[in-house]
Parts: structure tokens; C-alpha cells; sequence
């Protein structure tokens, strides 16, 4: 009897130790889209008609030069812009250090703090419109957004 | 023998029912510091010295006016914004709504966006405060629930 009591309390502890571990590592992750790298692939206006002509050299270092890059750590990261100098027909970039960024899927707002080369800061307010592309809403009202899509 | 067998299964699965049970509740969530309302506390000039309140009417109009509140549902909430009249230093406050706000706890910061005035970020110290950092940092405390 003693045999079956004590077999009984242990094989219910050994269900239960090799179960459990499972549901444990079932605990679901916070979803994060923003991770990676993103690169410019249009401007366009509200009803997403492009603003960019791609003949225009400025307008093609913009497109080609335009990256964004976000990590886990949620900072040290950067952006860059393609800027095109017409006088001289060159194309570099401008690279900003991402300060923080943070993200509301619930909302489909992302937001990246850049920390600028005087000490001030600025902050990219910025719209997914999916998991794989996000819009800059440069004047905050939706007319004119900066499309990136993820890499 | 085979009841013996049946009864040594079953109690393996009523372990594993009632214990696991426990072990799903125990699943993290996510913090979150930002739900409930925040009131305008003070501020301070670039030097760190708070803004005496009777020396300045928007400092006034601020710790006395301006508020705002975060909800589970990350919009809709409302910003009590304080505004002075430059001619008659009258306190105005204004009422924006919150259309989206997250926060982003590696890095302590909070932003909010509004339908005026757009994006804000802010810094917590704790979970009990915040400040914005312009030139003076703006600061405002968590009322308790």
C-alpha cells in the first residue's frame, strides 16, 4: 500500500514537472515590427500618388541613399538621408543617431527620437501600414508621407 | 493491475491539470507605467531651478491647469493643455485629445501624439514622473488611482 501511495504522488509530480515546462515556454513574446532595416521608397501624398520624380538626380539620391536602422535595444541606431548637392551633382548622406524608439501596434504608430548634432532632438512621428511598411507623416496631418519598406 | 495502471494515469494528469494551471497565470506582462493621469508639478529653467509660480503666470496656469491622461487603450484620452494670453496673461487651457501614445521602457521615454500641436516625447525618472526636456523641462507626477 505504502509502495502504490508513493508511486502515485511521484508519477503526479513527474506529469506535472515535464508538462509544465512546456506551457512555460508557450508565454507569449510582445510583438515588434520595427526591427531592421528600412530603406525610402517613395513620397507621396494622402491618397499615396507619388511625389517623386525617380528621373530627378536628387530625388534618385534620396531613393538610394535613405536608410533607416532599428534594433533590439531600442537605441544607437541611425537614419540617413540621401542629400543632393547640385552644385557639384554629388550625392552623400546625413546621418542621425537614433536616440530611442518606440512602438504602439495596437495604435500602428511608431516613433524614433534622434538626437541632433547641436543637442537638441527630433522626433520622426511615423505610421505603419503594415508589418513591412511605414509612412513619416512629415507634416503630421498625413498630406505628404515618406514611404519605407522593410528589407 | 490494470486499475492500478488507470489510477497511476490519472493522477499524473490531475497533477498536471491542477499544477499547470498555476504556471499559465504566472506569464509576465508587459509593464506599463503610462496608464492613469499625470498633472503638471513644475519647472525648471535650463540651470535646474524650479519656476516660482507667483512670478510667472504661465508657470501659474501650468501647475494649476495642465494635465493629461493615458488609457489601456492607447487613444482617445485627453491633454488638458495650459495656454496664457500674451496681452492679459489670462490662463486659457485648452483640451486636445490623444490619438496614440507608447512608451518604451529600455529607454525610459513616453510618447504621446495629439490631434493638435502633433508628437511629444517624454522622460520618466520613475514611475511616478515624468518631464518633457525643451530648453526647461516640464514636469508632471502620476495621481494615485
Amino acid at each position: 500500500m505504502k509502495k502504490f501511495l508513493l508511486l502515485f504522488i511521484v508519477s503526479g509530480l513527474i506529469f506535472s514537472a515535464s508538462s509544465c515546462k512546456k506551457k512555460e515556454k508557450s508565454c507569449p513574446k510582445p510583438e515588434v515590427w520595427g526591427v531592421g532595416t528600412w530603406k525610402l521608397t517613395d513620397v507621396t501624398d494622402a491618397n499615396g500618388q507619388s511625389q517623386l520624380d525617380p528621373n530627378d538626380p536628387g530625388n534618385q539620391c534620396l531613393l538610394n541613399q535613405s536608410e533607416i536602422k532599428l534594433n533590439d535595444n531600442f537605441n544607437g541606431n541611425y537614419v540617413k538621408f540621401g542629400n543632393y548637392d547640385s552644385n557639384t551633382g554629388t550625392c552623400s548622406q546625413d546621418s542621425y543617431q537614433v536616440s530611442s524608439w518606440a512602438e504602439n501596434i495596437d495604435t500602428k504608430k511608431l516613433y524614433i527620437s534622434l538626437s541632433l548634432p547641436n543637442g537638441g532632438n527630433f522626433l520622426f512621428d511615423c505610421v505603419y501600414i503594415d508589418k513591412t511598411h511605414f509612412y513619416w507623416d512629415y507634416y503630421g496631418d498625413g498630406s505628404l508621407r515618406v514611404v519605407f519598406e522593410k528589407q | 493491475m490494470k486499475k492500478i495502471l488507470l489510477l497511476f494515469v490519472l493522477s499524473g494528469l490531475i497533477f498536471s491539470a491542477s499544477s499547470c494551471k498555476k504556471k499559465e497565470k504566472s506569464c509576465p506582462k508587459p509593464e506599463v507605467w503610462g496608464v492613469g493621469t499625470w498633472k503638471a508639478s513644475k519647472i525648471e529653467d535650463p540651470n535646474g531651478n524650479v519656476v516660482d509660480p507667483a512670478s510667472s503666470a504661465y508657470a501659474q496656469c501650468y501647475v494649476n491647469s495642465e494635465q493629461f491622461t493615458l488609457n489601456d487603450s492607447h487613444d482617445g484620452a485627453q491633454w488638458i493643455w495650459a495656454d496664457v494670453d500674451q496681452n492679459t496673461n489670462a490662463c486659457t487651457p485648452q483640451t486636445l485629445t490623444i490619438t496614440a501614445w507608447a512608451e518604451n521602457m529600455k529607454t525610459k521615454r513616453l510618447y504621446i501624439t495629439t490631434n493638435q500641436y502633433g508628437s511629444f516625447e517624454l522622460i520618466y525618472t520613475n514611475d511616478h514622473e515624468c518631464y518633457m526636456d525643451f530648453d526647461y523641462k516640464y514636469y508632471y507626477q502620476k495621481q494615485d488611482n
